[in-house]
């Protein structure tokens, strides 16, 4: 009947009158606007895109690309082949997800003979680990699990619309982050402007990031387009009287120290953990380098604290056994050789 | 004309007036037999009939209502059909009926003109193709000639516009000037006629688009303007509201001459509208400046992107919203103010318009606009007043997003106590908007919201909220589902375990989702899409959930799994086209939320349910294959993809009990958003449970190779089957033999689509289309390579086909519009080759396409295409220092 009624419509209705006033208006789903994320569409492209990454996981694995599997046992073919690639940027390890994508410190429970020599010091402050990447006109923080705790502009390239969102422009950062002053403290720079810097030397590294903020003062400043500081921590060497100047002097920022990273010079940054990266609180110093402390330090030592030792003892246990299967396999090998006369 | 054929269509029309039924029928199977005998001779007779003046208004209107009939259909598909019928008119015909029309414009004495509308469905039809080449002379004489009548003039500018809103602006750029000269002719000051102007002005709304050439030139421009602009100061108010919608309008396309037109005219004119009693005015007024602030966003980003690639914009903004913002401001909240108590939601009115254009100018204008907003919210947020106290917070609300959140959280922070005790106030609309606000800081600013000091007040505010009015707490199931997101973002500390262990919200969890269940329970959870609000808001506490808050999650799978039991048991008592609506909405709610927890639940516990989900999943398939609700078997699809996930290869017991439900999806085309989850499924299935898949596959592929070949299967379809050719090569393994010569024949034709390159969504679709191909023909390749090390015989069944798929890889990677995701499967796929196939390939490999599609893959913005294409390099390489060390 309705459609009888139509076919002879008493009066013309114009078919298709976009200023028609009395039709809904274009901005009205904008009134009191909700994103929701859970509807049928949503939940379908969800769906097709978890589909996606199983299916990628499954033929990857048949590749011997599966995580971890790739990243380890072609580092060394990488290593090798270094000599004769091109000059061209070669990516490392820069897995699809944002997950342990810093390079992370172990424990460091003996004094490595060429410490004056080839290892630098950063002091770090207390805060949260953050893996920071400026790219496409917004500034992205992700925590070591790779989860994205913040997102805002910044003035890092890449770091904010105003920059356009050209694709080579982008700054991948190693940061702590001091909540409590808004600042992101600079440990390390995997990429700047869209060069990479992983297969660099950490003591070129951490000099370029000194080079880049006194090009680029703006990023210590925070403002509406840089709602956060960055900035770099002081880098320095390894010898005695140093080190023994940085512990004893103010800390070079308002935070309470957390510890003590020391870089191998020569290492370039892989993502995991690393030997070429130790750690250690400010007040095991003492007992571990022979360097006094400030009274500030030591009080930060654990109310049941009996020494590295005790402290770390899993870890000097893996030590010992690391050390002891060198020698046995050193031994083996001697046996062989002689073996072999 | 023929005088008997005349009198007796006469008849037949006059007796459709009469409001009988039965003559209704009689009129339309008369007009239904005359058409199928000669619909040239009624078309002709119909226009007589329209075109005589002694035959009574009623008559004539409707012959105009029945030749447009002829001319135009509202249903898309068919009308390139009418078209064509139209143009084999013979041409006699189609002449006499144009004349006609043309003739019967200014002879109506009802309006609109039936005329006006029959000459722009023909307009439409011939303009394009250059038949009708005297017409819009003939219509801009109508117009200017000093004897035309009123009634001639308005119903040939009403033509006018018509035929400038339909027809193809490109095809009226050459007359632009004489239709231009009749439509301002129309809209002097001098003419006295309201409905000449209005029918000119609506004319002139609809010719901006092709009158470029005329707003370049200052004096046409200035002209065109002045006539506008004068227009707007009319006192009749559709005249002035369609002034103003010129306005509107002139200001997106022309925002680069309006200068000299802003401050001297524009400025005042719109903010005088804005402040208009008239609604439809003040609408207008508000609209300008909303589209002021849309225009200047994109030309702030237009300025980004060209200083980014070091050169001067093409346009610039002059940022007029923020230099009104002081007077901008005032008008919209006192427009704000002006709520309509008992609010027919979807009304538009001067009201929500201030508050989405304030929303608007808070993105344009960014921080100048908050000490511009916040005086007026100090003000006002405890008025006595229920509208003032609205207007504080919306306007509140509306600035949250666009100025700088660091600047905005003490503020926020600052007001949270105010917004909580708001939740409580004793206006509906005031609970409503102190709702959505809060919802925007969870959102927008989720720090201020999980702060300590407000955290609790808070999460009481909005639990008590949930047994507010629908459209409350339809606003508070929002806020829950962005506080739950970010306070699992937040829990994050650096942790590397995937699932914290405790958030904020632990403490209050359980609460929460006991009353998020109870709200999903209301009686009015029909209204203001409550019941989807609620369960959507508890899909996010359950995905976002740390480890503490296990035990209710695993409450809540046994509620859910309770609820889908008892929705199976409604379906009896449908009685209405509603209900059955509402009954299949709750069982696709009830899947999704299913999804959820089960993504949630831990794999031990999974065995322990899914024979109760299973049953329930089972029920939902067969009373929804019979009542062809295409939404819930889709959603039943998706539930069904979790739960194969969850449990691996422990689905296989359900198999034979689920494969015909696998099929019905498989084989339902015709909702092509349930094949497509079906097809998608079996991807799922192969996955989990390997080689066991076998002895389905034969009647699956049957499906999914004559869906392939089907022409009335949805395109998107597709590229997913040929996806998932490779999901069951990769299970089956050597299995796929059988398979195997009529998938490759498959591929070959599927790997060989052209398409419109002018069409982007098409463009997408040959790139989803060559990956579906590029992943079937890795599945096919590593399924019947096999595990071991050296190559499998099998694979010499792909040899034969190996040297055809390098090409097509080389044709992907020549296109210079491929897509990144089908650089990373060739990429893959080269890999696979290499290792399947050996040093036998590499020399079809070694060629500067592929070599040229690897470089640009290793230095993608994505993982995997990088990842991908640096190993396909390095494999392509062993290959070669192994041949070239060969002896």
């Amino acid at each position: 009947m309705d459609d009888l009624a139509d076919c002879f419509a008493g009066s013309f209705n114009v078919t298709n009158v976009p200023n028609d006033t009395n039709r809904p208006h274009p901005r009205f789903a904008m009134y009191k606007m909700k994103n929701s994320g859970s509807n049928q569409e949503q939940r379908r492209q969800r769906l097709l895109e978890h589909q996606k990454g199983k299916r990628d996981d499954l033929i990857n694995h048949a590749r011997a690309l599966a995580m971890g599997d790739f990243d380890e046992e072609k580092d060394e073919e990488e290593e090798e082949e270094e000599m004769d690639t091109s000059g061209e940027i070669r990516q490392r390890k820069l897995r699809k997800t944002y997950k342990n994508q810093l390079m992370l410190s172990e424990w460091l429970v003996e004094v490595p003979v060429d410490l004056e020599k080839n290892w630098l010091l950063l002091l770090c402050p207390e805060g949260r680990r953050n893996f920071v990447v400026a790219a496409n006109g917004s500034t992205k923080v992700f925590s070591k699990s790779g989860k994205q705790v913040k997102s805002f502009p910044s003035n890092l390239p890449g770091g904010n619309r105003n920059q356009g969102r050209a694709r080579n422009k982008y700054t991948i950062l190693d940061c702590i982050y001091s909540e409590s002053n808004g600042i992101f403290y600079i440990l390390d720079m995997m990429a700047w402007d869209g060069y990479q810097y992983y297969d660099c030397d950490t003591e070129f590294r951490l000099s370029w990031v000194q080079q880049k903020f006194i090009e680029n003062q703006d990023l210590r400043v925070r403002s509406r387009i840089n709602p956060y500081s960055f900035q770099p921590l002081p880098v320095y060497k390894c010898t005695k009287e140093m080190i023994t100047d940085a512990l004893n002097s103010p800390m070079p920022f308002n935070d309470n120290l957390d510890g003590l990273l020391i870089y191998h010079k020569h290492v370039h940054y892989m993502p995991g953990k690393t030997p070429l990266v130790g750690w250690i609180k400010g007040y095991m110093v003492p007992e571990l380098l022979d360097i006094q402390v400030c009274e500030d330090l030591m009080e930060q030592r654990p109310a049941d604290y009996g020494g590295m030792k005790t402290y770390l003892k899993k870890t000097y246990d893996r030590v010992e056994r690391l050390k002891k299967a060198d020698e046995d396999r050193l031994r083996a090998d001697l046996e062989m050789m002689e073996g072999g006369h | 004309m023929n005088a008997e054929a005349v009198a007796q269509l006469v008849q037949v029309l006059e007796k459709t007036t009469s409001g009988d039924q039965n003559d209704m029928k009689g009129a339309q199977a008369f007009l239904e037999s005359a058409s199928q005998t000669n619909l040239p001779e009624l078309i002709r007779t119909l226009s007589d009939v329209l075109y005589h003046g002694a035959n009574s208004a009623v008559v004539r209107q409707q012959a105009g209502v029945q030749l447009k009939n002829f001319l135009y259909t509202n249903d898309e598909s068919l009308r390139a059909q009418y078209e064509e019928r139209w143009l084999a008119m013979p041409e006699d015909v189609r002449l006499y009926t144009k004349q006609n029309v043309l003739g019967t414009l200014g002879t109506e004495s009802f309006r609109p003109s039936a005329a006006a509308q029959c000459v722009q469905l023909i307009a439409m039809v011939e303009l394009p193709r250059g038949l009708w080449p005297t017409l819009l002379s003939t219509l801009v004489q109508n117009v200017t000639n000093a004897a035309s009548t009123e009634i001639m003039k308005e119903s040939t500018l009403q033509a006018i516009g018509y035929i400038c809103q339909d027809v193809e602006p490109r095809c009226m750029e050459e007359t632009a000037n004489e239709i231009l000269t009749a439509i301002v002719h129309g809209m002097r000051r001098d003419e006295t006629s309201t409905q000449v102007k209005l029918a000119s002005t609506n004319a002139l709304l609809n010719s901006l688009e092709f009158t470029r050439a005329n707003f370049e030139k200052d004096a046409e421009r200035h002209f065109i303007m002045q006539v506008v602009c004068e227009a707007t100061q009319s006192e009749e108010v559709q005249v002035k509201v369609a002034a103003l919608q010129c306005l509107v309008k002139i200001m997106s396309l022309y925002y680069q001459y309006m200068e000299a037109y802003m401050g001297q005219a524009l400025f005042a004119i719109t903010l005088e509208a804005m402040k208009s009693e008239t609604d439809e005015v003040a609408l207008q007024g508000i609209e300008f400046w909303s589209n002021v602030c849309d225009e200047e966003v994109d030309l702030q980003i237009e300025a980004s992107e060209a200083s980014e690639g070091g050169r001067p914009p093409e346009h610039v903004s002059r940022f007029y919203a923020k230099g009104a913002l002081q007077f901008l401001v005032p008008a919209l909240m006192s427009s704000l103010t002006k709520q309509d108590e008992y609010d027919d939601e979807d009304d538009w009115n001067p009201c929500k318009a201030a508050g989405v254009c304030l929303m608007l100018l808070a993105t344009c204008c960014e921080d100048d606009i908050v000490p511009h907003v916040l005086p007026f919210v100090k003000d006002n947020i405890k008025h006595a007043n229920w509208r003032h106290r609205d207007a504080a917070l919306m306007s509140f609300g509306s600035i949250l997003e666009g100025p700088d959140p660091a600047q905005l959280k003490p503020l926020v922070e600052q007001a949270m106590p105010m917004l909580i005790e708001l939740m409580k106030d004793g206006s509906v609309v005031v609970k409503d908007t102190a709702a959505w606000t809060i919802g925007r800081v969870c959102e927008l600013i989720p720090e201020a919201a999980i702060n300590p000091a407000t955290l609790q007040p808070l999460l009481e505010a909005l639990v008590i909220g949930l047994a507010s009015e629908p459209r409350v707490a339809s606003n508070v199931c929002w806020a829950f589902t962005s506080l739950a997101d970010a306070a699992y973002e937040q829990a994050d500390c650096g942790d590397e375990e995937e699932t914290p262990a405790t958030y904020s919200l632990s403490a209050f969890f359980s609460p929460i989702v006991e009353k998020l269940l109870w709200t999903t329970d209301r009686e009015d959870a029909g209204a203001s899409n409550l019941r989807a609000a609620a369960y959507e808001a508890l899909m996010e506490m359950v995905k976002n959930s740390p480890k503490d808050c296990y035990d209710t999650v695993q409450k809540t799978t046994v509620i859910i799994l309770q609820r889908l039991q008892q929705v199976l048991q409604m379906e009896s008592h449908i009685q209405s086209q509603s209900d059955r609506v509402q009954f299949n909405d709750l069982q696709s709610l009830l899947c999704a939320t299913l999804q959820s927890v089960l993504r949630k639940v831990e794999p031990a516990h999974a065995p322990a349910i899914s024979d109760t989900i299973m049953t329930a999943l089972l029920q939902m398939f067969q009373s929804s294959t019979q009542t062809r609700s295409g939404g819930v078997q889709e959603d039943a699809l998706m539930a069904v993809a979790t739960l194969v996930e969850v449990l691996g290869d422990g689905f296989i017991k359900y198999m034979d009990a689920f494969k015909p439900y696998l099929l019905i999806g498989l084989k339902n085309t015709a909702e092509y958003q349930v094949c497509h989850a079906a097809v998608g499924l079996v991807g799922d299935i192969c996955r989990a449970m390997g080689g066991r898949v076998a002895q389905w596959t034969d009647e699956v592929m049957e499906v999914l190779l004559s869906n392939l070949g089907d022409n009335s299967v949805h395109r998107t379809v597709k590229p997913q089957i040929l996806s998932v050719f490779g999901d069951i090569a990769l299970a089956v393994g050597p299995e796929f033999r059988k398979y195997l010569e009529h998938v490759l024949q498959t591929l070959m034709q599927a790997s060989q689509a052209q398409v419109d390159r002018s069409d982007y969504d098409m463009l997408d679709y040959l790139n989803e289309l060559r990956e579906g191909c590029l992943e079937a023909y890795t599945g096919i390749i590593q399924g019947l390579k096999g595990d071991g090390t050296s190559p499998s015989p099998d694979l010499s069944i792909v040899q034969p086909h190996v040297s055809y798929i390098v090409q097509f890889i080389t044709v992907v990677a020549r296109d210079s519009e491929h897509s990144d995701a089908s650089v990373a499967a060739s990429a893959g796929l080269i890999g696979d080759l290499c290792a399947a196939f050996g040093r036998d390939i590499v020399q079809l490999l070694d060629v500067e396409p592929i070599s040229d599609l690897l470089t640009a893959g290793r230095r993608s913005k994505t993982t995997k295409t990088k990842t991908l294409s640096t190993w396909a390099t390095k494999e392509i390489r062993k290959l070669k220092n192994a041949t070239s060390t060969a002896p």
